[in-house]
């Protein structure tokens, strides 16, 4: 301290001496320098952005002052968990004066925005620090793109099914004053583009809604809504592409209209579950049909459910699974559930009413690596115009207490609603039709009840989309109405209502 | 009463033209007073005359589009009673199947023949309500306040009865001023829980409403044809409006504007109406002119604006012949409609579906009735008379 002020004195008074010999400078005076004091300083960009799951890299700058040449370590504190932070080199030694600072960001790390510190320190030296910020973001979607279309512009496009190199897709409604869904449409889906080679008119109908083939591929079966005409249609498939219709049931609870039908084989036995729409004042409905004899569907159940409607089921293991809107999720034991309950006669297990209710679909996902069987995916349908606009959820379910199941976290496209799901259970992954919002791919495999406090929303669920479960996006190249999706060792398709059937490339780890 | 109507549609719906005859309308009305109480009933025939519904381009309604549909059975049936006045405060209780009190009058007792396609925004009928009404005033001026608790479900068939269960689940408010003779100002309100599912759990309905009627007769006031005889002059603006949605939460929004007049000169009538509705679309079912009575999701396909102009020509009316106290008004009814979508890309498409950007119809027939016919209908105890003029 002393020094320096000695130094500043002696200059002070060297500009004096300057100033009062004007330009009568006989006797030249050297002017006095203070001597260097060694130090450091250091300089870093203001923040440093990267992906959870990867990594970042900013530049780390110190200048070195007063003549000091020692070497100069790099620290970094204030690392938020989920992050590491390196340097390259992590020593300046010589005349080296940057450093790499890599950030490395795991998947589990919290979407955050966290101050951190890195310090160098040299010996002799004053240590300096500067900070920035690390700004972890979720993984954005990956935009898919088609691979092909088989383009329907004559009819409304519904549901879809592919078994090995085949397609069926349904119709729906009136396009054009012409176009009525009364049409099944096979196609050859070998090749990228979907091929048609085939329309099967249904009689009497107007709306199409599922299909399906049967396990043993030997059966179509298609539901028909439209009330008074509403049912089931059931072909033999002599081949995958020629079918023969065996019956087109018409009369009984069926005519109000089938909204949905999902074909499942319980104990042997092959069923058509259907939804059927309230009409006329009747409430709405599962009906249960049996197809042991598919040329004589049999009524083997019939139960008033859903709160207006009810819209899809599922079944696998004996359990049997009813979107019923208003009222939520339905589980009901038909043989697997150790109630005692049957096709026949299911027994209800439990109920959950999932927030927004207006239940369209449940899937139960059964994940083969984590061995688990914990979750059901919901589709929340919401209000919408079809052709321009949807609204809904994908809801998560943890059914781990099955008869106490819970509702855990949740999938939001804002402007899109979802219909329905194929999963490709192997990978992990949830295909997700979601009408004017294309198709989403949800990476669901894990645990998905579990994040942190920033990655829920308001009501304590926890938000995928902040959990960076989002994969993929598919949007097509122009307005498209997503019904359905399904995924297949093939590959992935989507029924487009405007344009189509879609071949899409599934995602993959 | 009864309409007999001979409709050309150019075209109809999916580029076809129909040519199609109806008996409309027939209902049989009784009003009965013995003091304090009052009966009124008007029982429709349509379910039996009009079943595959009636030609009316843009019309819908419990299950039918682009055709009226037939009104139940029972239409009204109301017993009101009504306190005597005191210091021109009046008081009435009500309570039947009939008109909630919101809107403005049942199509069937104003000039033109086809309904305008505002029915389902601007009237919410055939429901079992109890209304309670107060007026203050004297028959030239006054001011009513009525309102109402009834069952939100809409009929779903001519012949089917109300969910008893859901009565006062919905409810209407209406207050009418009328600054001088001839003239009534009217404004509603109206919560309607889901109308379209007789169960409940569809779209509830906000209902608003908001007029301005001037109908000013000289000469001769007695009854002729479905109207006051004479020189009539019948001025109606009307602007009524439906939010679909969940309770307070919208959905859906529908609007409509509608203004329509009548002159009359020695016997002739000439009417004409403006409209401007917008619609929800829904899916057809087999038969083009039917959809799903309810929703069977809450997706519509599509919302669409109709813009539509009619003419109407009244003949004198005449005596029928060999059948004493009945008459008939010859009419012919001319209109044009336009369909725009609201929402786009939708799956409802007008112009494809009608296959014409403007929908034409020309009806023409006979309008009968007998006896003493009542010039509106929907108003029940102090709200009869004399606000009814």
């Amino acid at each position: 301290m002393m020094r320096t002020r000695l130094v500043t004195a002696l200059a002070l008074a060297t500009v004096a001496l300057c100033g009062c010999g004007g330009g009568n400078n006989d006797s030249p005076v050297t002017p006095l320098t203070p001597a260097p004091v060694p130090g450091i300083a250091v300089a870093i960009g203001s923040s440093l952005t990267v992906v959870r799951g990867a990594s970042g890299v900013a530049t780390f700058t110190v200048t070195r002052a007063g003549g000091y040449t020692g070497a100069i370590s790099l620290a970094a504190t204030g690392v938020p968990l989920g992050a590491t932070v390196t340097f390259d080199p992590s020593t300046l030694t010589g005349s080296v004066s940057t450093s790499n600072i890599i950030v490395t960001v795991t998947s589990a790390a919290v979407a955050a925005t966290s101050p951190i510190t890195v310090v160098a320190a040299g010996t002799g030296v004053q240590s300096k620090s500067a900070q920035f910020s690390l700004i972890v973001t979720v993984p954005s979607a990956v935009t898919l793109t088609a691979l092909g279309l088989g383009a329907v512009p004559d009819r409304y496009t519904a549901e879809v099914w592919v078994r090995n190199t085949t397609a069926y897709t349904t119709t729906w409604g009136t396009r054009g004053g012409t176009g009525r869904g009364n049409a099944i449409k096979i196609w050859d889906v070998s090749a990228n583009a979907p091929a048609l080679i085939d329309s099967v008119i249904v009689a009497n109908a107007s709306t199409l809604g599922d299909v399906q083939v049967s396990d043993d591929g030997s059966l179509l079966v298609a539901a028909i809504e439209s009330n008074p005409n509403g049912g089931l249609a059931v072909y033999q498939l002599d081949t995958p592409r020629s079918a023969r219709l065996l019956v087109r049931t018409t009369g009984g609870e069926l005519q109000f209209g089938v909204h949905t039908a999902e074909i499942a084989r319980v104990n042997g036995v092959l069923y058509a579950f259907c939804a059927i729409d309230p009409a006329n004042g009747v409430p709405a409905r599962l009906v249960i049909v049996s197809l042991a004899n598919p040329s004589q569907p049999v009524t083997v159940s019939s139960l008033q459910m859903g709160s207006p409607y009810i819209h899809d089921v599922f079944v696998r293991d004996g359990l049997l699974f009813t979107g019923e809107w208003n009222d939520g999720i339905g589980i009901w034991d038909i043989g697997g559930g150790g109630t005692g309950g049957t096709v026949a006669n299911p027994k209800r297990v439990a109920r959950l009413a999932t927030i927004g209710g207006k239940v369209h679909n449940v899937w139960w996902y059964h994940d083969p690596v984590a061995n688990s069987k914990r979750y059901l995916f919901v589709g929340e349908e919401g209000p919408g115009v079809i052709g321009s606009s949807s609204i809904g959820d994908i809801h998560v379910v943890d059914i781990s207490t099955i008869a106490a199941p819970a509702e855990v976290a949740r999938f939001n496209v804002a402007g899109g609603g979802t219909h329905n799901f194929s999963v490709d259970e192997a990978n992990g992954f949830l295909y997700a039709a979601y009408y004017n919002a294309g198709v989403r791919v949800l990476d669901v495999r894990g645990d998905l009840g579990s994040c942190t406090a920033t990655q829920k929303t308001t009501d304590g669920r926890c938000d995928l989309t902040l959990m960076g479960r989002a994969k993929a996006t598919f949007s097509g190249s122009g307005p498209v109405y997503v019904w359905g999706v399904q995924w297949t060792p093939i590959g992935l398709f989507a029924s487009d209502m405007l344009n189509g059937l879609w071949r899409i490339p599934p995602v993959s780890r | 009463m009864g309409v007999g109507a001979l409709t050309h549609a150019v075209p109809g719906v999916l580029g076809a033209n129909a040519t199609e005859a109806y008996l409309t309308q027939p209902n049989a009305m009784l009003r009965a007073r013995g003091g304090p109480l009052t009966v009124t009933s008007t029982i429709n025939f349509e379910g039996y005359t009009l079943q595959r519904g009636e030609l009316n381009a843009g019309i819908y309604g419990e299950g039918y589009v682009d055709r009226r549909h037939p009104h139940t059975l029972v239409h009204e049936f109301m017993v009101s009673v009504t306190s005597a006045a005191r210091r021109h405060v009046r008081a009435s209780l009500a309570a039947g199947k009939g008109f909630t009190p919101y809107g403005t009058d049942d199509p069937m007792m104003r000039p033109l023949v086809k309904y305008p396609v505002n029915h389902h925004h601007a009237q919410i009928v055939e429901r079992v309500l109890a209304v309670g009404a107060v007026a203050v005033g004297t028959e030239a001026r006054g001011l009513a306040l009525e309102h109402a608790f009834f069952n939100g479900d809409e009929p779903v068939g001519p012949f089917k009865g109300p969910q008893w269960s859901r009565f006062g689940d919905s409810r209407s408010t209406r207050v009418t001023l009328m600054p001088v003779r001839g003239m009534e100002l009217q404004a509603s309100r109206a919560f309607v829980r889901s109308p379209g599912i007789t169960q409940g759990g569809a779209f509830d309905h906000t209902q608003s409403s908001a007029s301005l009627r001037v109908d000013r007769t000289g000469g001769d006031q007695a009854m002729r044809g479905h109207r006051m005889a004479s020189e009539r002059r019948y001025l109606l603006l009307e602007f009524a409006r439906t939010d679909e949605g969940f309770g307070k939460d919208r959905v859906f929004r529908f609007n409509s504007v509608l203004a329509e007049g009548l002159v009359e000169h020695r016997g002739w009538g000439l009417a004409a109406r403006a409209e401007r509705t917008d619609r929800p679309e829904n899916e057809r079912l087999l038969d083009p002119f039917r959809i799903a009575n309810g929703h069977i999701d809450f997706q519509i396909i599509g919302i669409t604006r109709w813009s539509l102009g009619t003419l109407h020509l009244d003949a004198p009316s005449r005596g029928v012949p060999w059948i004493a106290k009945m008459r008939a008004v010859a009419y012919v009814e001319a209109g044009g409609a336009r369909a725009t979508a609201l929402r786009t890309p939708a799956v409802f498409v007008p112009r494809e579906f009608y296959g014409a950007g403007t929908l034409w119809s020309i009806t023409a027939g006979l309008r009968v009735h007998a006896g003493t016919m009542q010039n509106r209908m929907g108003r029940y105890g102090i709200l009869a008379a004399p606000f009814s003029r």
